[in-house]
């Protein structure tokens, strides 16, 4: 998903055609104080418009901490009952679980006045602090709303009081407890953007990494970060075959009643069938295809 | 004299001032830029419906376009009558 700054209007424009899977409206740190008006308007009027197309919409708004994430969320609502595909807010530096419910009151408030579906805003919760992070399972179960937890970058590593190198090796930790935070509580586990735009090489590197770590995806800053990010995230086409057969042959002895699945002359268990069923789900949207169109093996 | 401006010269963006003009005097747009030829009777349109949906009978817009599109001019405009509004409370005691 790739952050757009709330108030100008040629990336908000334009951002979709580099084809990310969602785009952030930026309301807070890419908007200073005197132009936080411009933007939460600029932002409704854009969103209430126009079609972006397959991108998933969500808006990041100001703090609770700030005097600015009521009218953000107001604004919000003008625009998300005139555009379906508006399905979120990141709420930064979320310290607590009860913040988490006093938006979904403020929410379920919003939707019942909007003619909006109960619970179609959901809450992308971005976590920037140490004790945010040791909170993170608490703040993720805090409401069904909440779709993902989000580590921060800068303000995670001058709260741990460090900074931030290029290697991120002081974050380590932070992710790995994000994401089984996140799995306990059944959320996404979405990476913060890698701020070296023309490091190309050291976000592909990052990007293995956490996808390796279990991570479901990655912010982006810029267009260019888009497709390494999308190359890491798509399965090749031998792991979607593989992928494919377990699948099948799962449902094959499910159908048999049988418990135990052999596929390619291995037994195969059932995290290896979770495995292979998420995969798939992940190929489906990446590639853009059906998986059952993957090419036959050749060997 | 109350005034107030919203918006950027930058690309697909567009720069909106506002005057404060006596009462009775009627509203006075003047556009310029890229689009102030192509899309003029547009923007016309864009902003006697903004003025209108805001109630006001008598200001002065100034419009530099440099390519903005309908919903950026309208928040724009929206934006300087805001601000417009906000520095006319301030004036008074």
């Amino acid at each position: 998903m790739m952050y757009l700054p709330g108030n100008n209007p040629n990336m908000l424009l334009r951002g979709h055609l580099f084809r990310p899977d969602g785009l952030i409206f930026d309301l807070e740190d890419s908007v200073p104080a005197n132009e936080k008006l411009a933007a939460r308007i600029l932002v409704g009027k854009i969103l209430s418009f126009l079609d972006f197309g397959g991108c998933e919409l969500t808006i990041r708004i100001n703090g609770t901490d700030s005097d600015y994430w009521r009218d953000d969320i107001t604004a919000i609502f003008d625009a998300a009952a005139a555009n379906p595909q508006i399905t979120g807010i990141r709420v930064p530096k979320v310290e607590s679980p009860q913040e988490v419910v006093v938006l979904d009151e403020m929410l379920s408030e919003l939707e019942d006045k909007s003619n909006i579906p109960p619970g179609h805003i959901r809450i992308f919760c971005l976590l920037e602090s140490a004790s945010a992070i040791w909170r993170a399972f608490d703040i993720a179960t805090a409401s069904s709303r909440v779709t993902a937890l989000i580590p921060g970058g800068e303000d995670l590593a001058a709260d741990l009081k460090t900074s931030r190198s290029k290697d991120e090796i002081e974050l380590d930790w932070i992710r790995r407890m994000l994401v089984v935070a996140a799995r306990a509580a059944g959320v996404d586990a979405l990476d913060a953007a890698y701020p070296h735009i023309h490091d190309l090489e050291g976000l592909k590197t990052q990007t293995a990494f956490v996808r390796q770590l279990g991570f479901d995806g990655k912010s982006v800053l810029h267009p260019n970060q888009i497709p390494i990010i999308h190359e890491a995230y798509t399965p090749t086409d031998q792991e979607v075959r593989k992928a494919l057969r377990i699948v099948q042959a799962a449902e094959e002895a499910e159908r048999r009643g049988q418990g135990a699945v052999s596929v390619d002359g291995r037994l195969v268990d059932r995290p290896v069938i979770k495995r292979a069923q998420y995969l798939l789900q992940l190929a489906g949207p990446m590639h853009g295809r059906d998986t059952h169109d993957v090419p036959p093996d050749k060997g | 004299m109350r005034k107030a401006i919203a918006g950027s010269m930058e690309s697909m963006d567009c720069m909106v001032s506002v005057f404060e003009r006596p009462s009775g005097t009627g509203i006075t747009l003047s556009i310029g830029g890229s689009g102030s030829e192509l899309f003029h009777s547009a923007i016309v349109n864009t902003v006697n419906r903004t003025l209108s949906a805001f109630n006001i009978q008598d200001i002065e817009v100034h419009i530099q376009d440099c390519g903005a599109l309908e919903p950026v001019l309208s928040a724009r405009l929206e934006t300087a009558l805001l601000r417009y509004s906000v520095a006319s409370d301030e004036r008074e005691p």
